[in-house]
């Protein structure tokens, strides 16, 4: 009686087993199918270059951008006044380099001839006046409208000539038409109009956008620095990295961006190669001076005697990165070695802490995010050790990106770990944070009238040579009273198929140049 | 009176009041969760670049995403909003979220059904087979197998997997863009079928334990012991008086299944870069997208009870106890 049941459940089984290894088979045999053609699709032939990105690029409007994927994506679009070269260096763009009146009062552009936007119609100074003055707009609500603090007015004396009056000088502000949260839109142009259909005047045109999938560009024929590299850019959207890796390894996409060195590793292969690039963005200690605990100089200067940056670097990022001072546009770099303690220093971070009257040490409390950037927890739980080795107790808190950025931004913190951006101007980096009327003073917890000074007199001043001297004096102040930390500039990893040429890494991963990418 | 009476106490009535009240306090509970947690879409969307924008431009912000008005007061706006079928939009990219989830919903109940397929394809014969012999070999290896793939996380599985089949086989259909069933059947199966197996994987464990349990309890009824003794043939008594008696818990189990797979596929649906409702959720809560995020839950709560009712239903179907009750 027991055989045959035994041999119904058996006989079950196993044909549940070849169905399922059917359909295993047959997707694997369709698979090689869909590889060739995935190959074929992503380039061979048909110029299409994709680009891997792992979020949707939601914000299509310039000014409006602030998430990475949403710069790239509108690097290829829009076109701002000015560019960077691969060193930093300001360079013409849509616009000449600008003529700047005697007093620094205002700057004189001139429009390259044959710009056009996609729709056919030329790029005038109209364009620009109306870009600008939509970006100062409060109602506008750009994240760019920083960039134009200094500005009174804008003027279009004619079709190929922009004036901006300045309110005074602000030897800044050049450096802020170089983002593309500055890229001209035709006059008139609204956000919602912009938002549903891109109109600009960079090296691709607007195809379509499938949300969280993809955006499809198109080569535009009229682009006015030269032709774009592909018939095609896709950006396709790879939530996860690993999978980013898989898509990179079987040619689905041809390039990609890393944060994580082991997983930009993994796409190593013979048809894949990595560039590694530094970055203006920088890690930090920051310290609120403004807090009790902390306003002590000697507590903060013991601090960041006790702290060994390229240990942070080595544990928290794997190597990833090269220690930094407060300053990392390339003009005008901080030296690494001009600090109190330019390596760790044990002894006298004792010293400053006795000086501070707690010989003991004391308990501090550190934020740090989880979700903002792979890191961040990591380089906590590194200061937290290596604090504990001068008796300073240090409580991480970890918290959610919201909460984490709600709290920076209100200034509730003693101590956090942030990733904060660079610019190539160091008073665009710093004067936000460590003048006392500045928009993240708060955030900083540290000003002082000599800073107030020499903020005022860096943008005052157009020589290159004197305002070196003057950011060197800015970043020794920032050091010697230990305002903050710094600890390193990460690397990124670009990983590219061997299919692609002409691609330019760039500091920051930065796509500016991607246009002239093209694939064979 | 009387058949108001009984129209208030008969059981379909009762049941679509208490589905009513579940729904409304998912909104509840939902539009309440999202505004306890610090941050709102200023700070999603701009980070901690929040801090340059003016007053003015923050207030301007507020109006355009309707934070300047009194939380209840967003609440109703809401609420009313559905009434009228406007579930909301996406401030950001300017869609509204039916469009988004008329886009998403398809895909994820197409994984669903097809990872509860490869759930019941492994689990229930796997469950006879251990059921075949209990305590012996075959039972406990059985046992032991389907306790490695409870155990094993559906990412790492998933990871593991596809970046397997990448590097041997050069085979990643989902690293091209998603293709819906209706576009391009045969690369949707393709794509469908990494996250469906590993789902499935997941998914098979519970009912092979449910079915082994419930085919050895059903074993020992007297009904089958007097099925046997009558001479009914054995793969007739297998499959009418055992199986089919067997596999009520397991189809209640595979509607839960169905029901936590609506929205509980995020993971596949985020490493196989499927477009779902899950990871819709996901990224509404990443930019705070509030209309996004309560609406599209709600969907997902509105489909689990949904899936409830029907399971309930099939339950009558396949045991005629239920219906005599």
């Amino acid at each position: 009686m027991k055989k045959p049941k035994r041999r119904g459940a058996t006989a079950l089984a196993a044909g549940s087993v070849a169905v399922a290894g059917a359909l295993l088979v047959a997707g694997c045999s369709t698979s090689s199918q869909s590889g060739s053609s995935s190959a074929a699709s992503s380039g061979n032939g048909s110029g299409t270059l994709v680009f891997g990105i792992t979020a949707d690029a939601t914000q299509l409007v310039p000014w409006t951008a602030t998430a990475e994927e949403s710069v790239e994506v509108l690097q290829q679009l829009y076109s701002p006044l000015l560019n960077t070269d691969s060193s930093g260096n300001l360079v013409p763009g849509l616009a000449s380099l600008p003529t700047v009146s005697d007093g620094g009062d205002t700057y004189t552009f001139t429009l390259h001839s044959g710009a056009k936007f996609t729709d056919g119609q030329p790029v005038t100074a109209s364009d620009v006046q109306y870009t600008f003055d939509t970006i100062m707009k409060p109602s506008s609500a750009a994240s760019s409208a920083s960039y134009f603090e200094s500005v009174a007015s804008v003027a279009a004396p004619n079709a190929t000539t922009v004036v901006v009056h300045m309110k005074h000088p602000d030897a800044s502000f050049p450096s802020g038409l170089s983002t593309i949260q500055t890229g001209i839109v035709p006059s008139g142009a609204t956000a919602s109009a912009l938002q549903a259909k891109p109109d600009g005047s960079g090296p691709y045109e607007f195809v379509s956008h499938v949300p969280n999938e993809s955006i499809t560009l198109s080569r535009n024929a009229d682009y006015f620095a030269g032709k774009p590299g592909a018939a095609t850019l896709k950006f396709q959207v790879i939530p996860d990295d690993q999978s980013m890796v898989s898509a990179l390894r079987t040619g689905a996409v041809d390039a990609a961006i890393f944060s994580d060195p082991v997983t930009a590793k993994t796409a190593t292969s013979s048809s894949v190669t990595i560039d590694k690039v530094g970055s203006l963005q920088y890690h930090v200690l920051q310290l609120r001076a403004a807090s009790p605990v902390l306003s002590n100089v000697n507590t903060r200067l013991a601090i960041a005697c006790a702290i060994s940056a390229q240990g942070v670097v080595d544990s928290a990022a794997l190597g990833a990165g090269t220690v930094t001072g407060p300053i990392t546009s390339p003009q005008y770099k901080s030296s690494t070695a001009d600090q109190p303690c330019p390596t760790q220093n044990l002894t006298k971070a004792k010293q400053y802490l006795a000086k501070a009257g707690q010989p003991n040490g004391f308990t501090l409390n550190l934020i740090t995010s989880q979700g903002l950037y792979a890191s961040a927890v990591n380089e906590a739980q590194a200061v937290q050790a290596q604090l504990g080795q001068i008796g300073i107790k240090v409580n991480v808190q970890t918290l959610s990106a919201s909460a984490y950025v709600s709290d920076w931004l209100s200034g509730n913190f003693e101590a956090a770990i942030a990733e904060n951006a660079g610019n190539i101007d160091p008073n665009t980096m710093y004067a936000r944070y460590f003048t006392s009327t500045g928009s993240f003073n708060k955030v900083a917890g540290y000003s002082s009238p000599t800073l107030n000074s020499l903020f005022a007199q860096g943008i005052a001043t157009t020589n290159v040579a004197q305002r070196q001297k003057i950011y060197q004096q800015i970043s020794e102040q920032l050091v010697d009273n230990a305002a903050w930390v710094w600890l390193y500039t990460p690397e990124e990893f670009i990983a590219v198929n061997t299919s692609v040429h002409n691609f330019q890494a760039r500091t920051d991963a930065d796509l500016s140049m991607l246009w002239q990418a093209s694939i064979s | 009176m009387t058949y108001l009476s009984a129209f208030v106490r008969h059981p379909v009535t009762r049941r679509v009041a208490e589905a009513i009240a579940t729904l409304l306090g998912v909104t509840i509970l939902t539009f309440l969760l999202l505004r306890v947690v610090p941050g709102n879409q200023i700070t999603a969307q701009y980070g901690t670049a929040a801090g340059n924008l003016t007053s003015a431009q923050i207030h301007s912000l507020e109006a355009y995403y309707g934070l300047n008005k009194p939380a209840v007061v967003q609440y109703f706006d809401w609420l009313g909003g559905l009434f009228t079928g406007n579930l909301g939009i996406d401030v950001t990219t300017r869609q509204t979220v039916s469009s988004m989830t008329a886009q998403a919903l398809p895909n994820t109940i197409e994984l669903a059904v097809l990872s509860i397929i490869v759930g019941l394809v492994l689990g229930v014969p796997g469950g006879l087979f251990a059921a075949s012999r209990p305590g012996k070999i075959r039972d406990n290896s059985t046992q032991l197998v389907s306790l490695l793939a409870l155990s094993l996380p559906s990412f790492l599985l998933a990871t593991a997997v596809s970046t397997w089949l990448a590097d041997s086989f050069n085979w990643d259909p989902n690293g091209q863009g998603f293709a819906t069933l209706v576009a391009n059947p045969g690369l949707n199966l393709e794509q469908m079928l990494l996250p469906a197996l590993v789902l499935g994987i997941s998914i098979a464990p519970p009912v092979l334990q449910t079915t082994r349990a419930s085919v050895l309890a059903i074993r020992a009824e007297d009904y089958v012991r007097t099925a046997r003794a009558k001479g009914v043939p054995e793969r007739r008594l297998q499959v009418r008086h055992i199986l089919r008696n067997a596999l009520i818990p397991v189809v209640t189990m595979s509607g839960l299944q169905f029901g936590f797979l609506l929205g509980g596929a995020i993971v596949a649906e985020q490493i196989f870069s499927i477009p779902g409702i899950g990871r819709q959720v996901l990224l509404g809560l990443g930019q705070k997208e509030y209309a996004v995020v309560q609406s599209t839950v709600l969907v997902i709560a509105a489909m689990f009870v949904l899936v409830n009712l029907a399971t309930d239903l099939i339950y009558r179907v396949v045991d005629p106890k239920v219906r005599v009750r």
